[in-house]
């Protein structure tokens, strides 16, 4: 008995150890990332830096937020996300809606067809061309149309109204002399509350995230998401170079006000991803229920 | 015409390093970040402080919530040859800075480490999910016998979940093919393009960066093929072998 109590307190403390590393493991580099963009700039470049900045300053940010490009595609970011996220709610729901009716005609062929989509993709060349021809390369559009619809979250929409929605509720709105419309509207939307919820969460994540639109569907430099300014940033040479000058030009514009020598390319990008990824860091603490909902939803098997 | 464009990618060398890099990154990916979120799902369950609980399950999610591209840039950072942390850590036992992010050999290790540093924390969800639907009276039952944490942990924790873990292997399957063209081509840089090219990022460079149109459609579409049988396969094997299929 003794023993056994002595291995549990080991257990309990070693546990305890290991997760409370691994907790500081996924957490400190967001912290680091924090220290850098309030550091300035040359001074970073020594290195050393582990837990506080060492010469603090707001320049970085205030070169950052001097960018109109940064600015506007901060707000290009909040608009697609925005639309994508409640269209892709009512489009999804609609298409969920209509399939979990067992009276609707053609229904098992439909239910086969949109299997086959979430099993089987065309790949991605196919679908370049296909936004080409429909005019949506270079377009706002392109952020938003083609995320209108998820079959992923269609079915677990279709799932949860057939499960939740007690069958004999629709029938006295059809009694009533209501149709698909007002069931809709007045049944499955205030029913289904939580469900838009979590999965308009993912949505909205999902589409913050996505610099990938921006980086090969659209060459508009004004049309650019925040994510896809970020890669420009970080990844091809001559891209960074570009932006590096922009932020130089930006850089000689404010010398006047800032201090030259605080401010690197490097220390600058620091900024821009605290920026790109504060939405979310801001949201996460007050929402992570409603995710950790979500994800046990969409697992849940039909 | 025919079946030229199938032929054409079939014979080029490029194309057979890509899928070897996508099936050895994956598989990497696969060997290190599924036994890991196993492993922490176990741990997080075993911890009885539940604002400790609380705390780690944050923090550990977390980084799921980021884009690929904040990653990468946390890398950038972290790794750079210009005040990294990871170089001046070096630095203090006089090792010489590396230029992480523009190595080869440092490519997979990197890739691996971002990849678990991502999902491994979000991954245990499931696992604890499915761990709180088990029974209590088994793990009294256990305790009765004389079983300790661990012997509680191997024998009722993990068969009551087995389940769950077949279809999270059913569901990393398909992905063998691959990697995700948003988590690596941000890292590609003409230093490390030996290892880091897979068949996303392949098909990128040669269907829109040099309008190769049909041969990366020939390419998209035996992938989605390979991808599609090797889901299906998968599922049937796991309920022969008696685990939980996807439908």
């Amino acid at each position: 008995m003794n023993q056994s109590r002595l291995g549990d307190r080991s257990f309990t403390i070693s546990n305890t150890v290991i997760l409370t590393i691994f907790a500081f493991l996924c957490m400190y580099p967001f912290w680091y990332i924090l220290i850098l963009s309030l550091n300035e700039g040359r001074d970073a470049a020594l290195g050393s830096l582990y837990w506080w900045p060492r010469v603090f300053t707001l320049d970085n940010y205030r070169v950052m937020l001097s960018d109109p490009a940064i600015i506007n595609a901060f707000w290009v970011t909040v608009k697609r996300t925005v639309i994508g996220t409640f269209g892709s709610l009512i489009v999804t729901s609609l298409v969920a809606f209509a399939l979990s009716r067992k009276e609707l005609p053609g229904r098992k062929q439909l239910l086969l067809l949109f299997l086959f989509i979430m099993l089987f993709s065309g790949g991605l060349i196919p679908f370049y061309l296909q936004l080409y021809h429909l005019g949506l390369l270079n377009n706002f559009w392109v952020y938003v149309i083609p995320s209108l619809f998820s079959v992923w979250n269609m079915f677990v929409m279709k799932t949860s109204f057939q499960n939740s929605i007690p069958e004999n509720v629709i029938e006295s709105v059809k009694l009533d002399g209501g149709g698909y419309v007002r069931v809709y509207f007045h049944i499955v939307l205030p029913f289904s509350v939580p469900l838009f919820a979590a999965l308009g969460l993912f949505t909205a994540v999902g589409l913050w995230n996505d610099w990938f639109t921006g980086a090969f569907y659209v060459s508009d430099l004004g049309l650019q998401p925040l994510p896809t300014y970020l890669q420009r940033m970080l990844s091809t040479i001559e891209a960074s170079q570009k932006i590096s000058a922009s932020s130089q030009m930006a850089m000689m514009n404010q010398t006047r006000l800032y201090n030259p020598d605080a401010i690197t390319t490097k220390s600058v990008r620091m900024a821009t991803i605290m920026i790109t990824m504060l939405p979310i860091l801001i949201v996460y603490p007050f929402l992570q229920r409603f995710f950790v909902k979500g994800v046990l939803i969409g697992s849940v098997k039909e | 015409m025919g079946l030229q464009n199938f032929k054409e990618f079939v014979a080029s060398q490029d194309f057979w390093k890509a899928t070897a890099n996508t099936f050895l990154l994956t598989f990497l990916r696969l060997l290190f970040v599924f036994p890991t979120t196993l492993i922490a799902a176990l741990l997080i369950n075993e911890v009885r402080a539940r604002r400790f609980k609380r705390v780690v399950q944050s923090f550990s999610y977390l980084p799921h919530f980021v884009s690929w591209i904040v990653v990468v840039g946390f890398l950038d950072a972290f790794l750079s040859i210009d005040g990294g942390a990871a170089n001046s850590l070096l630095g203090l036992f006089g090792i010489e800075p590396i230029p992480f992010m523009g190595s080869e050999e440092w490519f997979r290790p990197i890739f691996i480490l971002s990849s678990m540093w991502k999902e491994v924390g979000w991954g245990t969800i499931l696992y604890l999910a499915a761990i709180s639907g088990i029974n209590p009276a088994l793990y009294e039952a256990a305790v009765m016998d004389g079983a300790g944490r661990f012997a509680q942990m191997r024998y009722i924790t993990l068969p009551s979940i087995l389940p769950i873990i077949s279809v999270v292997l059913i569901l990393t399957v398909p992905g063998l093919l691959s990697v995700g063209a948003d988590q690596i081509y941000a890292m590609i840089n003409p230093a490390n393009i030996g290892v880091a090219e897979v068949i996303d990022t392949y098909v990128l460079r040669l269907g829109i960066g040099q309008a190769q149109y049909s041969q990366t459609t020939a390419i998209g579409l035996v992938m989605s093929v390979i991808s599609t049988i090797l889901l299906l396969l998968t599922n049937k094997l796991s309920k022969r072998f008696g685990g939980d299929g996807l439908w």
